[in-house]
């Protein structure tokens, strides 16, 4: 049987269905397909060609040591992306220090911290959710969420998302910042804010 | 605000991302920042493709990690241990290499006669440099081959054009100390314009042994006379 005939999904099944000693052929079949795509995250996520191919690597890995989790209940690409994105953001975590969060938070409203509020974390997520989605536009949002929730650098945002203008990241955090400090001063102004 | 940033209990699980989301999953992604930044993420990772100034260290590196996968001897091996061959070969390599330079200096530093029989030219035999000839510097016009001195012990080699800034503009293999330019490489090569090459030299296993530095060449820009 021709294995390139076979869909991703198709291809894992067969993995575990030939001996071990014909798995080798399958995921080579499945892999190549997707290295592309993976060397192209990782090295969005990088900016540096041997640590992207270094990620990639390790990326590749940790799909093969774990391809027999692979159930079917998404395509094998979204799978192979909930690895590829966790390894990046678990070795950016470990690797970098962050943005500076503290002077975000000046600009940031954050609700009055009554006594149940301080109790209830998910009440205050929901409630920047809301503030977010009310105030900013969309890649405002995923730009701010990646760059103070991820403390990803902007630079490596610009690729991720493929923002392809001049300043990319950066002009998109200066007018999230600019338009919640304004919502801030409007909730102040409505005696909403402390 | 950054824990207010990461996912919650209620947020959309990444691989639910490619099938149909249900009315809450819906209402929930209407106003979850973080849900809405996953899926662009998702979006980006299934669907784009690479910009042209990115295309040429994309290929690079899926050939790199290819590469990396496949020049590891099979034997037998499950592709795991294929992968993590490298790895530990270097490690094993690594170590041999100091026990052999250990050696080697405590020959060298033996108190004897000096050995005037050997052939000065073995020296060249124990670098780890590639002696490169051309292209190099500025240029009257563009060059047609990249030529270098052959490495004893060297089964092929792989040369490769560059951008200044390390882009990739050309790889080839050659089993012989010279590689000749494509058409489109030497295209690029216009006057004023700067490009780099390297070559690494391997042995039978595919191990570089020996290592070029990175050259850099350009066609000189012609001064125009003052007819033109």
């Amino acid at each position: 049987m021709s294995l390139t005939g076979l869909t991703d999904e198709e291809l894992v099944a067969e993995y575990r269905r030939v001996p071990a000693p014909h798995r080798d052929d399958v995921v080579d079949e499945l892999f190549s397909r997707h290295y592309e795509r993976v060397a192209r995250w990782c090295y969005r996520f990088t900016g540096d060609r041997e640590a992207a191919a270094d990620l990639a690597q390790d990326v590749f890995l940790k799909a093969h040591r774990h391809l027999d989790s692979f159930r079917g209940g998404s395509r094998f690409t979204t799978w192979l992306y909930t690895i590829v994105r966790n390894e990046s953001f678990n070795r950016h975590r470990r690797a970098a220090p962050g943005p500076d969060a503290e002077d975000v938070l000046a600009d940031v409203p954050t609700p009055e911290p009554g006594p149940e509020q301080l109790a209830d974390r998910d009440s205050r997520a929901r409630w920047i959710a809301a503030l977010l989605s009310e105030t900013l536009e969309p890649v405002e949002r995923q730009v701010f969420t990646l760059h103070y929730g991820d403390e990803l650098p902007l630079e490596a945002i610009t690729r991720l998302l493929g923002l392809d203008n001049q300043s990319g990241a950066k002009a998109f955090i200066v007018s999230a910042k600019r338009k919640l400090a304004r919502a801030r001063e409007r909730l102040r102004a409505a005696g909403q804010m402390p | 605000m950054k824990d207010d940033l990461q996912r919650t209990a209620g947020c959309i699980p990444l691989e639910r991302f490619d099938g149909e989301f249900t009315p809450a999953e819906h209402a929930h992604l209407a106003v979850c920042a973080r849900c809405q930044t996953e899926q662009a993420l998702w979006h980006e990772f299934t669907e784009s493709v690479p910009s042209a100034d990115e295309g040429a260290a994309v290929q690079w590196i899926a050939a790199e990690v290819r590469r990396r996968r496949t020049d590891a001897p099979a034997s037998g091996k499950s592709v795991w241990d294929r992968w993590r061959l490298p790895i530990w070969s270097f490690r094993w390599a690594a170590a041999a290499a100091a026990i052999v330079l250990a050696a080697a200096i405590g020959y060298l530093a033996w108190d004897r006669e000096p050995d005037i029989s050997r052939n000065r030219e073995d020296a060249i035999y124990r670098t780890t440099r590639v002696e490169t000839l051309k292209p190099q510097g500025d240029l009257e016009e563009a060059p047609r081959e990249l030529t270098w001195v052959a490495v004893p012990g060297a089964a092929r080699y792989e040369a490769r054009v560059l951008e200044v800034d390390r882009t990739l503009v050309w790889s080839a293999a050659s089993t012989t100390p010279q590689a000749t330019l494509p058409a489109a490489v030497i295209a690029r090569s216009v006057p004023g314009r700067s490009l780099l090459w390297e070559v690494d030299a391997l042995d039978r296993s595919g191990t570089v042994i020996a290592r070029s530095g990175t050259q850099r060449f350009r066609v000189r820009v012609k001064a125009r006379t003052g007819r033109e």
